[in-house]
């Protein structure tokens, strides 16, 4: 005779693990809102109104153990304000996926602001993010710098990214601060774009108007420290590749950077004669 | 030991198989598909399972119910975090089951499917705006799903069994992310639950 306790029990057992009956993975039903407007109601007075720290990652993708993992050195970190994320925090743009990496920024200790990537644009993404981040398009003021944070991602918006009227407003008027600092996900200099819709064209005449100390992105594979009309351009690389983040000193709008894994950091200066010299993170 | 223990699950599996196809041959005598070869076999109704807050869906039982081939659609409503309009096509194996003073108890079977959905951001070939390879596609994920029924086999009447069945079912990139994560992934992550209803003609 073929008992039926012990199929019964492992079938309730089965349901009580899932606890619940998640009626699709399309959806974007989250269980947290407006990340990124409480990332800025945390943020602490700065130490210093013209020195500001923070760490810069982006393309995590599916790697939510490695960013776990790199949030954990990132709190030992010492004088640091918040932490950047320049998009791709998703595969298929699935409110789960996007709710692991929320997961694993939760153990920051600081703040951290996320940027949508294009791989968070598909599916159900672009409502999932608003829904858990907020507005596509966000800025917040710390110290001398505004930063500008935008959705760039042209091909996924299909020519509405990226918002050049409110890019516009929010350089123009910096709120009492003397520099901005671009963060998106595409590559300004070279972004994947619409045919015809000349993005590039768009982001120089930006740097050429107005007082932009640093350009950080992602979306491409390499790490690479660059100039754009002699202002910073960072790019990141892929951390689900590399499992490396930055931290970025601003000074005066001058720019030092370090390159780090768990293992340690490695300075590099964005002004070029400055040596390159290892330190401990 | 380990060989001995081998062969006794063996031997066990082996005598629930037979077991089980005694049960179908004894089942009560009755016309194979009296509905005909294109009327489905069984109509569902369920509720979660990433299938959908709502799903119905019809099917195919060849080989006496060991094979079980369905296509649902399921719809998630606004504020439940869709609207989502899904299909899900499934197949399914039933080597076991049970019957008795007219009840008949499936204690597991299991199967695999394509979940599919449609939308703007959806596709199973990348629209000509994103270059080659740019995305792989994500209208369809492949999934897979355990489950187990009981079915109450009425003596007369156009319905041959009523059954009521539970599932637990996941899709390919979350199951592929919890085992490449298992600090931040957690079972109830990837495994959704179902409920539901199954009327078999």
């Amino acid at each position: 005779m073929f008992s039926l306790a012990p199929w019964l029990a492992a079938f309730a057992t089965g349901l009580s693990l899932t606890g619940c009956m998640t009626p699709t993975p399309f959806g974007s039903d989250v269980d947290q809102h407006e990340l990124n407007t409480t990332a800025s109601q945390r943020l602490k007075t700065p130490r210093s109104a013209d020195s500001i720290r923070f760490v810069a990652l982006g393309d995590s993708h599916d790697a939510y153990d490695e960013l776990w993992e790199a949030v954990a050195v990132i709190n030992r970190i010492a004088d640091l304000d918040f932490v950047v994320h320049a998009g791709d925090i998703s595969d298929y743009g699935l409110a789960q996926e996007y709710q692991w990496s929320a997961r694993a920024l939760s153990g920051l200790r600081v703040p951290a602001f996320v940027v949508i990537g294009n791989h968070d644009a598909i599916s159900n993404g672009k409502a999932v993010y608003r829904d858990l981040y907020g507005p596509f398009d966000f800025s917040f003021r710390y110290g001398a710098y505004k930063f500008v944070c935008f959705n760039s991602n042209s091909l996924e918006f299909d020519g509405g990214a990226p918002d050049r009227a409110w890019l516009e407003t929010q350089l123009a008027d910096l709120q009492g601060a003397e520099w901005a600092v671009l963060v998106t996900h595409q590559n300004p200099e070279a972004p994947d774009e619409l045919a015809g819709s000349e993005d590039s064209a768009f982001y120089e005449r930006l740097l050429l108007t107005y007082p932009i100390a640093l350009i950080v992105h992602g979306h491409l594979d390499d790490f690479e420290l660059g100039e754009w009309h002699q202002v910073p351009n960072l790019q990141l690389g892929t951390f689900r590749k590399t499992h490396e983040f930055s931290i970025v000193s601003l000074s005066s709008g001058q720019v030092s950077e370090e390159l780090c894994d768990a293992n340690g950091c490695l300075s590099q200066s964005l002004e070029r004669e400055t040596s390159t010299d290892e330190t401990p993170p | 030991m380990r060989r001995r223990l081998s062969l006794r699950i063996l031997a066990a599996l082996l005598a629930m198989t037979t077991a089980a196809g005694a049960e179908r041959r004894t089942a009560p005598a009755s016309p194979t598909d009296p509905l005909g070869p294109w009327v489905p076999d069984f109509a569902k109704l369920q509720s979660g399972g990433f299938s959908g807050t709502f799903t119905v869906g019809v099917g195919y039982a060849p080989l006496h119910d060991l094979l079980n081939v369905a296509v649902l659609y399921g719809y998630v409503p606004a504020a439940l975090g869709g609207s989502v309009h899904s299909l899900h096509f499934t197949l399914q194996v039933r080597p076991l089951s049970f019957s008795s003073h007219g009840v008949r108890w499936l204690p597991a079977y299991a199967g695999l499917g394509a979940l599919c959905t449609w939308g703007a951001d959806y596709f199973l070939v990348p629209p000509d705006r994103y270059p080659d390879d740019y995305y792989p596609p994500n209208a369809c994920h492949a999934s897979a799903h355990v489950g187990v029924e009981l079915q109450w086999l009425p003596r007369r009447g156009l319905a041959r069994a009523h059954g009521l069945y539970a599932e637990l079912t996941t899709i390919d990139t979350l199951i592929i992310d919890y085992f490449q994560n298992p600090r931040v992934t957690a079972p109830a992550d990837v495994i959704s639950s179902s409920i539901g209803y199954r009327l078999a003609l």
